[in-house]
């Protein structure tokens, strides 16, 4: 059995059997699947305008999103953050000397779960699209098309949702691999993914916003959105990419921190 | 070498468990970090919030008391050289669908045609009865309108106008005398209708759709009875303003129809400039969440606690003073944060156009600002309690932390996917709805303005805000305090 294998094969142990990260994957499902039924049960298109509200289906049935992204960096945040909590950073890197090893075995645990998790969430808020929206209003007959997989734009929504969410876990561990400290990653990712979101929704300025919007670590939610405005701060991709150079710095930085300082 | 004194029963006096608490929390140096940090990212988030905020100068009417008013309506009157008083009869109020429940239709005293020029009107409603209303913020109810038509007369005597109404014409009842202001020089005198704009403010999934939609009242008036003129004086009618519709009115002497559009209110601002000074309070509130919680499960972690409790037997007693202590240090951490929030950033919303009359210059100490700064500070230091209880349920901090946080940001952020209605109560039950007191923007029963709950518009006003915290604070510490009591360390 290679290096990689057996050190993927422990992290997976770890994970296993420590009660924390089951926890933070069922409730994440929980989020998902949850505040999707909420918000495509709520929903109200009695008052909309001649012509249909420009409401945008796809991203709405998502809102749990923005529960499940806090949650998947903590997945993150806790695999490294636990080892120091509990001292155990020096046991594993007895056991697994080559530090890259140890945070590509983390990174590769931690990528697993949050997919599995987001597929199976997904997948769940697909259901609820499909078969809630309709009587909802969401009708062919009041101008909506009902969400179906075939559709590329249903694809790119749901599948970047999934992608955007393994993102975010990666730079919760990245992160975790420079503060050290559970609480403080903690803090730290928590602002940034809420900080522009509550901060737009109290500014004006559209060029502020636009600027904010283009700079926020949660950028990638850009990927859900299918109703595209005349001139978005961001295309779905680029929003995507701007969340993915997020983790590709602070997973960098924190591997090249995590093998040349004491741990 | 200091003795520390004990009573009888063998405990510590409380104030020396404080002093012990308070030695732990000056004394770890990251959470000093993390007490300066979130009063930085106070000040300077909401001083990003505050230069990212412009709104272009309009240009508004302004009321007698130099505030910002809407007065437009359709005005068939008469000049009213000294005393004197008018009376009239009105009936048959109608108008587009929807009429705005407070369209308005009766006798006023102007002074002069002017926009923002002081007045008193007594008039009826199609939903609120019958008022007298004064100088656009002074809004008195007087009585039922029946589906009789209502007599109505004003009286001026100098300065102050008496309103009466009658259901017959003969019986005359008094219903209340306002002062103007308007000397006691010449005013105008006559019948007026307007009806605002209907402003539907609806969810659909994401953002606000708003419209407001223009609207025509149209009444009936006869028995118009003007005294204090010589005889021959001749009626005139004008749009006074730009109603949305042009009004008009047919009739003669004693008997006419009036229709017209507009409000005669003040006119509250679209934007709370206050609360847009204290964004940074959501965000920067979270690192002091992380020391409440820390100040329990560091010790859960580094099995301080056994050593606490060792040195303090009653437990409880500990966890009460770790509460009061953070809930003080929070309170002072912010109140300095959103103090200095608030003044910074007043000259940088001033630049960008929130500027008198719509926005009047606020100062820190008056009502509204200090409830909402004080608010903000007695809201972190409950959440403060709420973290630290959560930190004493939970032992781990990541989980306290983050779930403080989501009770927190969360609802702020999905209130806006629900139905404006729910979103209103449901934020009302969170423990961040003490932000709601950071609304200073004034609500004026007899004006329909824009009421979102992300914007602090909570259902039953400001003070009932601070409710939700405080309930989930006390829910809480009684929750910690029985665990701690009752599990082994």
């Amino acid at each position: 059995m290679s290096y990689t294998v057996r050190a993927i094969r422990a992290e997976l142990t770890k994970q296993r059997t420590v009660p924390a990260p089951t926890w933070l994957l069922a409730v994440t499902l929980v989020a998902l699947v949850g505040i999707g039924l909420a918000v495509v049960g709520t929903v109200d298109l009695e008052h909309c305008p001649p012509g249909g509200c420009p409401e945008d289906l796809a991203r709405h049935s998502l809102t749990g999103t923005v529960v499940a992204q806090a949650l998947a960096a903590l997945l993150g945040v806790l695999a490294v953050g636990d080892e120091y909590a509990h001292s155990l950073v020096g046991t594993t890197l007895v056991a697994v000397p080559r530090r890259g090893a140890v945070v590509l075995s983390k990174v590769a645990v931690t990528s697993l779960l949050v997919s599995a998790v987001a597929v199976t969430g997904v997948a769940g808020v697909y259901t609820i699209g499909r078969t809630m929206a309709p009587r909802s209003g969401f009708t062919t007959a009041n101008g909506y098309s009902p969400l179906d997989l075939s559709d590329p734009t249903i694809q790119r929504v749901f599948g970047g949702t999934v992608l955007y969410l393994l993102l975010v876990a990666i730079i919760g561990l990245g992160v975790a691999l420079l503060v050290r400290e559970t609480a403080w990653a903690t803090v730290a990712v928590l602002s940034m993914l809420y900080m522009i979101p509550v901060l737009t929704q109290f500014i004006s300025d559209p060029s502020w916003e636009r600027l904010l919007q283009r700079l926020s670590p949660s950028a990638g939610l850009a990927i859900q959105n299918t109703v595209v405005s005349a001139n978005p701060p961001l295309t779905p991709w680029a929003g995507l990419v701007v969340t993915a150079a997020y983790a590709a710095v602070l997973a960098t930085a924190g591997t090249l921190i995590f093998i040349h300082r004491d741990p | 070498m200091t003795i520390v004194t004990r009573s009888r029963t063998g405990a510590q006096p409380f104030v020396a468990l404080m002093t012990a608490e308070w030695t732990k929390l000056r004394s770890v140096r990251s959470w000093w970090v993390g007490l300066l940090s979130s009063i930085f990212i106070i000040v300077v988030v909401s001083l990003g919030g505050a230069s990212g905020s412009t709104v272009e100068s309009l240009d508004v009417t302004v009321g007698p008391d130099g505030e910002a008013v809407t007065d437009a309506f359709q005005f068939v009157h008469q000049p009213l050289p000294g005393d004197g008083s008018i009376t009239a009869r009105v009936g048959n109020f109608r108008g587009t669908e929807p009429l705005s429940p407070w369209a308005k239709a009766g006798v006023i005293i102007k002074d002069g045609t002017s926009p923002g020029a002081g007045y008193a009107a007594l008039l009826v409603t199609p939903d609120h009865g019958m008022r007298l209303q004064s100088n656009f913020t002074d809004d008195r109810y007087v009585d039922q309108t029946g589906p009789a038509d209502s007599w109505l007369r004003l009286t001026r005597d100098g300065d102050s106008v008496t309103g009466w109404n009658s259901r017959d014409g003969r019986s005359w009842r008094e219903v209340g005398t306002v002062d103007v202001g308007f000397g006691r020089g010449p005013v105008e005198v006559g019948l007026f209708v307007a009806s605002p704009d209907v402003f539907r403010t609806e969810r659909s999934l994401a953002g606000s759709s708003g419209g407001s939609f223009p609207t025509l009242g149209t009444a009936e008036f006869d028995d118009v009875e003007v005294k204090g003129v010589s005889g021959s004086t001749a009626w005139a009618s004008l749009d006074v303003g730009k109603p949305s519709t042009p009004g008009s009115a047919t009739g003669e002497a004693t008997s006419w129809t009036v229709s017209g559009s507009g409000d005669v209110a003040p006119l509250p601002p679209d934007t709370d400039a206050v609360r847009l000074s204290l964004t940074g309070v959501f965000i920067g509130a979270i690192p002091v969440l992380a020391v409440s919680v820390l100040l329990i499960t560091a010790e859960f972690r580094h099995g301080m606690l056994a050593a606490t409790i060792a040195a303090a037997p009653r437990r409880r007693r500990v966890v009460l003073a770790k509460a009061i202590v953070i809930a003080l240090t929070a309170f002072a951490a912010t109140l300095l944060a959103a103090a200095a929030a608030f003044l910074l950033s007043q000259p940088i919303l001033q630049a960008n156009g929130f500027t008198p009359p719509m926005y009047p210059s606020r100062s820190l100490l008056e009502g509204p600002v200090l409830r909402a700064v004080l608010g903000t500070a007695v809201t972190v230091g409950l959440l403060a309690v709420l973290a630290l209880a959560l930190g004493v349920v939970l032992r781990r901090s990541a989980a306290a932390i983050s779930i403080v946080v989501f009770l927190v940001v969360l609802p702020q952020l999905l209130v806006a996917a629900l139905p404006v209605g729910i979103g209103r109560t449901l934020l009302l039950f969170t423990p961040g709805a003490g932000f709601g007191l950071q609304r200073t923007t004034a609500t004026y029963e007899h004006v329909t303005a824009s009421c979102l709950p992300e914007d602090g518009c909570l259902a039953g006003g400001p003070w009932l805000a601070l409710a939700a915290p405080i309930v989930w604070a006390a829910v809480g510490l009684a929750v910690a305090l029985a665990a701690i009591r009752r599990r082994d360390l």
